[in-house]
């Protein structure tokens, strides 16, 4: 969640309040492909969030690319989209939560420590997503271009890098992510339009913890905000856990707005 | 000045008035709900006339109701004691908070208030002993036998409503609204102009919250009950809406907003959802096309018919923005 | 002559690059002091740290006796002591008269319950400072575009503008960072006949032309 977000700031200057949104998606993409379509997981996980992905591209076209470099602009016009993306899915769906079949109810026993498959497969796919990435952006010319963009627009341009398709790459990339995110999600807790919520606050709170727009930043931050929530909702309940992330964001927004690994703008 | 003294009156007569021509109680409750709701919009409007958005408005609404009501159930002290609490706890949080979270620039304001929005809800959820956490309070008392009926709250909220959103104005309209305005357009130039810019932004919130906590107790007075979920980030976010679609920039276009956001719902009644779906659409499609919202276009429609008049004073016409 | 501004050892260190040591001098009433030296010699960041922009990292800086080290900017204009930028720094979208007014805020703002109540004190203020705008504009020949929006104007007439900014607080001395930046030989004979006969000031230049000809 937090690596798409922070694509979208780092190269378009965009906060995309939505990004919650296209999580959930994601996870009605796999929800109706099982158990409409009844195509087994291993089918139905990458065939839907691609799929969200690329119909999603309409909405790039739609509504994102009036806001590109507009920071402030794009900050509450897509608030806007939130809304208009979260209260459609209520008038499409209904408000009712819906369960999936988990991935597996096995669970590893590694001596006195009992992992749940479940959650292992996720992780083992957050790395693999993460990995692909750091490949993507590190050795294709595309993930070079993101990186000039992400520097600086108007020099990337003048150097031939055709900004508006960099855009579109870097947008299917942030929402596949995203959906992929919300297919998970929707695996392990439930499907329901307001599954975006959750995830788009941690989403931030990882993304300020790292610093806006850092990629490293992304990973780290989520790694701190993993740990210390499962730590502190285990020991000190659900509430205090994320009394403690609010307000260590806060904290941090005032200290150091720029994250742990961002760098302070001018 | 002729022309200013014939609309007030008639303005103030209409605002008085119209109550009485008709005895549909619908109305006069979306009546009472733009007078609270112009309150709270036109205090938010404050704020961003600094340069800052907050998302978190609504919080200092539910101080004021919260305040109010606990202190005249719990406490048994008559509503204007209410009313007072409530405020003034939501001119405390303010004086804490504001010094802290104005430092802080545009988007990173933006997202502070945002997460400060929600932690003072999830305060008040899990402080179920005091607020009656996500059920909240029910069968608040009425303040006074008199004001039952929708048309005398009506009355009721308009003197809050005169008075905050006039105080609004004037603060704007005067050399002090000079000096905010010149913080939102130049902030360093402002404070190389002797503004004492944080203590101007921090005046300006507290009595933009505490005018929030006024709209708020008026609010929790009137449907007789609080509850955690009538002050999240979807009521911070409405307000936001009714400045931006009115225009950012002036007051009288977040009160057209306020307008227009509050009787939009009236008439989509029981399509709620449908409702939030065309806000947002509104909302993404002001921010993308028209940042200057409606005000904007009423200054161009009439820059536009002024052009268009063949007997127009000649020469080249002012660029200058109005308001 | 009594000294108005002393500045004693003042130093500012960014990271490890030393922007000003030790920098001492004294300006005195009536002096038009000029600070030279090539792009990034530090000149202004000697003015933001004297202006209270950016704090120092040590050394005093004192106005008319009183030690005025690191104090924030609208304090510094509170004891007279203005400054100019070297970018075109005015309100875009406001006219010549509403930027200068805008400027007069030290001596407008009677505080703000006289200012919410419209005392006869503030509107006496307020005309007060609305004679002293027409003055200002007439002594930098900006009446004729008295009513033009700042940024339909040229770069030369905003750039005068911006100084008519920091005059119109009626400082005791005026900070000038680089007034004659990227104007014709006119507009800097402008801006010099304009800085000259006023209050005490500090002017930098890259140019050694327009110091010799402006300073004392």
């Amino acid at each position: 969640m937090a690596l798409g977000f922070t694509l979208l700031f780092g190269i378009m200057r965009v906060v995309n309040f939505a990004h919650g949104e296209f999580a959930m998606l994601g996870a009605f993409a796999l929800y109706h492909l099982m158990r409409d379509f009844h195509l087994p997981w291993l089918v139905a996980l990458p065939a839907g969030v691609i799929g969200v992905a690329a119909a999603s591209m309409a909405l790039e076209w739609l509504v994102f690319r009036w806001f590109y470099q507009r920071m402030f602009e794009s900050m509450i016009g897509l608030l806007g989209l939130n809304m208009m993306l979260m209260f459609g899915g209520v008038l499409i769906w209904d408000v009712y939560e819906r369960n999936m079949p988990a991935i597996s109810t096995d669970v590893l026993s590694l001596g006195d420590i009992i992992l749940p498959v479940d959650r292992l497969v996720v992780v083992i796919i957050a790395i693999a997503a993460l990995a692909g990435f750091y490949l993507f952006i590190r050795f294709t010319r595309a993930g070079l271009a993101m990186r000039a963009t992400a520097q600086d627009v108007e020099i990337a341009e003048t150097q031939g890098v055709d900004t508006r398709r960099t855009y579109r790459i870097a947008f299917f990339v942030a929402i596949l992510l995203a959906a992929l995110a919300g297919a998970l999600w929707g695996q392990i807790y439930a499907v329901s339009p307001f599954l975006g919520e959750r995830p788009l606050m941690m989403a931030f709170i990882v993304v300020i913890l790292g610093g806006m727009g850092s990629i490293p930043g992304a990973a780290l931050g989520g790694v701190i905000l993993g740990f210390t929530e499962s730590f502190v909702g285990t020991f000190y309940g659900a509430a205090a856990s994320a009394f403690l992330s609010f307000g260590v964001v806060i904290a941090l927004l005032i200290v150091r707005p720029w994250g742990i690994l961002g760098t302070p703008e001018a | 000045m002729t022309r200013a003294r014939i609309i007030a009156p008639l303005c103030a007569a209409a605002l008085l008035g119209w109550p009485w021509l008709t005895d549909d109680k619908f109305l006069h409750h979306v009546g009472v709900l733009i007078c609270i709701t112009a309150i709270a919009a036109a205090s938010l409007h404050l704020i961003i006339r600094t340069g800052h958005v907050s998302l978190g408005h609504a919080a200092f609404m539910a101080l004021g109701a919260y305040g109010s009501v606990l202190t005249v159930m719990g406490l048994g002290l008559p509503w204007p004691a209410g009313f007072v609490v409530g405020t003034a706890a939501a001119a405390a949080l303010a004086a804490i908070a504001g010094p802290i979270l104005l430092r802080l620039t545009g988007k990173y304001f933006v997202l502070v208030t945002f997460l400060f929005g929600e932690v003072v809800r999830m305060a008040i959820v899990e402080n179920a002993w005091l607020t009656g956490g996500s059920n909240g309070i029910f069968d608040v008392p009425p303040l006074n036998p008199a004001l039952l009926s929708n048309r005398a709250y009506y009355y009721f909220a308009l003197l809050f409503a005169v008075f905050g959103v006039g105080l609004c104005a004037r603060l704007l309209g005067c050399e002090y609204g000079r000096a905010i305005d010149s913080i939102r357009e130049g902030e360093r130039l402002a404070e190389c102009s002797g503004v004492p810019v944080i203590r101007v932004k921090v005046t300006v919130f507290i009595i933009a919250c505490a005018l929030a906590g006024v709209a708020g107790a008026l609010q929790a007075h009137y449907i007789r009950y609080v509850g955690p979920e009538s002050y999240s980030i979807v009521q911070s976010l409405n307000l936001v809406v009714m400045n931006v679609i009115g225009g950012m920039a002036s007051l009288p276009g977040a009160l057209l907003g306020t307008v227009f956001m509050v009787t939009l719902p009236e008439l989509l009644r029981g399509y709620v959802n449908l409702q939030q779906v065309i806000f947002g659409a509104i909302l993404f499609a002001t921010m993308a096309f028209n940042p200057g919202g409606l005000i904007e276009v009423f200054h161009r429609l009439r820059a536009w018919l002024r052009a268009a008049k063949p007997n127009a004073i000649g020469g080249v016409s002012s660029t200058v923005r109005g308001s | 002559m009594t000294v108005l501004l002393t500045v004693e050892r003042l130093s500012k260190r960014f990271g490890g690059v030393e922007a000003l040591a030790e920098l001492s001098f004294e300006v005195a009433e009536t002096e038009i002091f000029g600070i030279i030296g090539p792009n990034g010699a530090g000149k202004t960041t000697a003015v933001n740290v004297i202006s209270g922009v950016t704090r120092p990292s040590g050394g005093m800086v004192r106005l008319a006796g009183k030690d005025v080290t690191g104090l924030a900017p609208h304090v510094l204009v509170e004891n007279g002591l203005v400054r100019t930028f070297q970018a075109t720094t005015v309100y875009a979208a406001q006219t010549v008269r509403e930027n200068l007014r805008r400027g007069t805020y030290r001596q407008i703002y009677a505080g703000l319950l006289p200012s919410l109540f419209g005392t006869s004190a503030a509107r006496a203020a307020r005309s007060r400072s609305d004679r002293y705008v027409e003055d200002v504009m007439h002594w930098l020949d900006l009446t004729r575009v008295a009513d033009q929006v700042a940024m339909n104007l040229p770069y030369g007439f905003q750039k005068v503008l911006g100084m008519a900014i920091g005059l119109a607080a009626s400082p005791r001395l005026i900070l000038l960072d680089e007034p004659a930046a990227g104007l014709s030989a006119q507009e800097t004979d402008h801006v010099r006949d304009a800085a000259l006969p006023s209050s005490s000031s500090i002017t930098t230049c890259a140019s050694f032309r327009t110091c010799a000809t402006a300073c004392s």
